[in-house]
């Protein structure tokens, strides 16, 4: 709780300068998306597969009545699949006007971090790095802040016109 | 203050155009009806709600341009102008002048370009004296008589209690009717007025009594009460001039009486006012606000017939409606949850209290859905004006019939049907209407028709349109379809496949582009935008005689009666509406057909037989390989065999647009949310096809290429 205090407290001290983003888990890796995109957190629930779709699209699922869209981040990045366990969870975003859900392994925590602190995406040549909207380190740790738009859009449909 | 103004201007926009719309169909019967004084009176009404309205949020151009119409509908209303197409013609392109003031105002669209041209014109007709002959000008001179006299009135203002509230000002009204004439004595009464201890600040107690000396005519007067509040009263009333002077106290006790009663509807108040004068009886003399509810009222007070149309609304936004459907679409769900696990508890025996509850959220669904519905007696408006339009652009003589105007559809159907409609009807008019000289060669008579009709037939609106043009040229969209390589130059097609080359994408066979149609993107879009709603479209013609084209669209977009069949572990959803019977076929009748796949007999009808785990991808293995259980399903006049791995039953779903957060799937017309929570998709039988077909070209090429490979 005194954490949280002294965030809001940084937070205003530096006005809107800090960024907040969520943690999440996928392997041994760390990933963070903006927290203002995170609508909730899901515990994994019954997909209902969609035929015919890239494998990462893992299907609909029914949250309060709206039909969501379900992206498996292990498949999409290209890492080793798992099998879902009790830590499982789906992150639900915003994506301009759409509503999508990530299945990650879990969620870690929410991290801030000074603009400072943010470097931006290694430049790896012909590899795409355009979903990747920076790198954070703080303390020990390295996290892949991602660019949701550019991870997701194609997937919600804005290429597909 | 600034939002309250704001959304009644916005208020005013969507009224302006039901206004417009109202004015546009009234002139198009009026060219048939030139004399109707009840239609001139609804033009009339509509020209003048718009003009009060613009000037009361400040459109100045909109208020100047319905002013100068208003002069002329006026002179057409007296009798002193006949309606005559040439009248029409001009009104009409007022009307869209209007139509651009009004977007201009609200969007800031370019002004509209022949605002100028036509307001002159208005201004021309205007200006000079009617050329229509002696009568008319007697007419004028008979009532300039009339009017050059000046006449003695007395009015009475009679506010209600809330007249404050809704921005009115007395003293406006008092300065406007001084200025109308003399006043020659004016009277308040303030016997309401309460003790100042119970007085409410911003409520009115007074009424007013005027007696006013005027060359103006009485409607003038009712004029200045145009936009008085439903429950305020006003009376004009012509006062005799020879010593009949009126009684001060007699006024003061009339004044009392109805202010007392002002809020009632009391029809003897009106017919104190309005009973001197006939023909004041037809125009309403109160249209306070310009809501439908309030003008039906006010018709009905005065005794005069409310038409048809007019019934009593409440506007809603949209979306609220849309939520609130979507809720009840929640809440039938919510139930069938709660009966199966009671069921569950009860082990199957039902419960009263249970099944009384499932009826009443069933009525409460179909009552939602009902409340979507509108007729689609605007939208065939709309294709008067377009027909009418082109047949003066083309130079043909076409009748235009409409028919079932009354027909119900979802409000999102009817506002999307309108492009295809579009589309359809100057299709007709263009290329299916053939010229007067042709038609007197073919030996029709010279005016061409145009049927227009919709009706409902189980769960679906056909509309349909008839013309008795020159029908599909066989021949000619042939020699087309081959030409742009729709199909192989020896393909032999039956008699409907050649009509339905028309729907085809970059078809067109007029032999020039007009601007009104020929650019081979109008048949195709139709079919698009038609299958979009989830309808279809076909065409029958006969060559020399005419073509129908008939569209089906589904009653309703949010619900659909679907069967429920499961493939290996997931729930699918088939429209209903395409099953046409399931049966179990032995695998023995199954055969295959080389490069084609796999068909089934059916009572000596070849169908082809679709293995929905291999196109839907669910698991590639079919669980039960020998039990053949299959539905039939039909699709625009084609029948399909799917293998399915179990029949759960028959169920209403509500859709779930899968666009909405996601994007199109081929093969899947949606998704819903089944009593159990979880999600399932809606088969799109079209789309199954094309998936089907596109899989067996893959098939044949693969063989055909690795046939080559064996020679």
């Amino acid at each position: 709780m005194t954490a949280t205090f002294q965030r809001e407290a940084t937070a205003e001290a530096t006005g809107d300068e800090v960024h907040q983003f969520l943690t999440f888990a996928l392997g041994d890796q760390e990933f963070g998306i903006e927290i203002l995109r995170v609508q909730e957190i899901k515990n994994f629930t019954r997909i209902t597969p969609i035929p015919n779709m890239p494998s990462c699209i893992k299907g609909v699922m029914n949250l309060r009545g709206t039909v969501v869209p379900i992206v498996d981040l292990r498949i999409k990045f290209a890492m080793e699949t798992s099998d879902y366990n009790q830590f499982t969870v789906i992150i639900v975003v915003n994506v301009g006007t759409r509503i999508m859900g990530l299945i990650v392994d879990a969620v870690s925590d929410v991290l801030n971090v000074e603009p400072t602190e943010i470097e931006s995406a290694p430049d790896l040549g012909s590899i795409d790095t355009s979903f990747i909207s920076g790198l954070a380190k703080s303390a020990d740790r390295l996290v892949t802040l991602l660019n949701i738009e550019q991870l997701l859009g194609e997937q919600a449909g804005v290429a597909t016109a | 203050m600034q939002v309250d103004l704001n959304r009644f201007r916005a208020a005013f926009f969507i009224e302006a155009d039901e206004h417009l719309q109202h004015m546009e169909a009234a002139l198009l019967q009026l060219e048939s009806a030139s004399g109707d004084t009840e239609l001139l009176n609804t033009i009339f009404r509509a020209a003048h709600t718009i003009k009060g309205g613009s000037t009361t949020f400040g459109i100045d151009e909109v208020g100047k341009f319905t002013h100068v119409l208003e002069n002329l509908l006026e002179r057409l209303r007296d009798g002193e102008l006949t309606a005559n197409s040439e009248l029409v013609e001009l009104l009409l392109s007022s009307v869209d002048v209007i139509y651009g003031l009004v977007s201009n105002a609200k969007d800031n669209t370019p002004l509209p370009e022949n605002l100028h041209e036509v307001f002159l014109q208005l201004q021309r007709v205007n200006g000079k004296e009617p050329a229509v002959g002696q009568a008319a000008s007697a007419l004028d001179e008979q009532s300039a008589a009339i009017t050059s006299g000046s006449r003695n009135f007395r009015v009475k203002l009679l506010p209600s209690r809330t007249f404050f509230h809704f921005g009115q000002d007395p003293l406006l009204l008092l300065r406007e009717l001084s200025e109308l004439g003399t006043v020659l004595r004016i009277h308040v009464d303030d016997s309401q007025l309460p003790s100042l201890a119970e007085m409410d600040p911003e409520a009115c107690y007074l009424s007013w009594v005027v007696d006013l000396q005027t060359a103006n005519d009485e409607q003038s007067l009712h004029e200045v009460f145009m936009f008085l509040d439903s429950d305020s009263k006003y009376e004009v009333e012509e006062i005799v001039v020879e010593g009949n002077e009126p009684n001060d106290e007699g006024t003061a006790e009339l004044a009392i009486a109805v202010t007392g009663d002002a809020c009632n509807n009391d029809p003897t108040i009106s017919t104190i006012g309005l009973g001197s004068n006939a023909e004041s009886a037809q125009t309403p003399p109160i249209p306070a606000e310009p809501k439908p509810k309030n003008e039906a009222a006010t018709l009905r007070s005065t005794g005069a017939q409310t038409t048809a149309g007019e019934m009593e609304t409440v506007r809603v936004d949209r979306q609220r409606l849309d939520d609130l459907i979507n809720q009840i679409g929640e809440l039938v769900i919510g139930a069938s949850m709660v009966e199966q696990e009671v069921n569950g508890i009860t082990g199957g025996r039902s419960l009263e209290s249970l099944a009384t509850l499932g009826k009443v959220v069933r009525d409460l669904q179909e009552m939602s859905l009902g409340l979507r519905m509108v007729p689609i007696a605007a939208t065939f408006q709309k294709m008067n004006r377009v027909l009418r339009d082109i047949a003066k652009k083309v130079n043909k003589k076409i009748d235009f019939i409409t028919e079932g105007d009354d027909t119900e559809l979802d409000k999102t159907v009817v506002d999307q049907i309108s492009d295809p409609l579009i589309h359809m009807v100057r299709n007709a008019a263009d290329h299916g209407i053939e010229t007067p000289q042709e038609r007197i060669a073919a030996g029709k008579s010279e005016v061409g028709k145009v049927r227009l009709c919709a009706f409902q037939q189980g769960g679906n609106v056909y509309v349909e349109l008839h013309d008795d043009g020159r029908g599909l040229n066989r021949k000619r969209i042939y020699e087309k379809a081959v030409e742009k390589g729709l199909i192989a130059p020896d393909a032999i097609l039956s008699d409907a496949e050649i009509c339905s080359l028309i729907f085809q994408a970059g078809f067109s066979t007029a032999k020039e582009v007009t601007d009104i149609s020929g650019r081979g993107v109008g048949m195709d879009v139709v079919r698009r935008n038609v299958e979009a709603l989830q309808g279809s479209v076909s065409i029958r013609s006969e060559e020399g005689k005419g073509s129908v084209l008939t569209v089906r669209l589904p009653l309703t977009l949010a619900i659909l009666d679907g069967l429920l069949i499961r493939l290996s572990d997931e729930v699918f959803v088939i429209p209903l509406l395409t099953v046409v019977e399931s049966i179990c076929v032995p695998p023995r009748e199954i055969k295959t057909i080389v490069g084609f796949g796999e068909v089934i007999q059916l009572r000596g009808e070849v169908v082809p037989l679709l293995r929905l785990h291999h196109l839907l991808d669910t698991s590639k293995n079919d669980a039960f390989p020998d039990q053949n259980l299959v539905v039939i399903v039909e699709d625009q006049g084609r029948r399909l065999a799917l293998k399915v791995d179990e029949l759960l039953g028959q169920q209403q779903v509500v859709i779930k647009n899968l666009e909405t957060n996601f994007r199109k799937v081929p093969g899947v017309a949606g998704a819903t949310i089944l009593g159990d929570g979880r999600v399932a998709l809606i088969l799109d039988v079209y789309g199954v096809s094309t998936l089907a077909s596109n899989d067996q070209k893959t098939i044949s090429l693969a063989t055909s290429s690795t046939s080559r490979g064996a020679i």
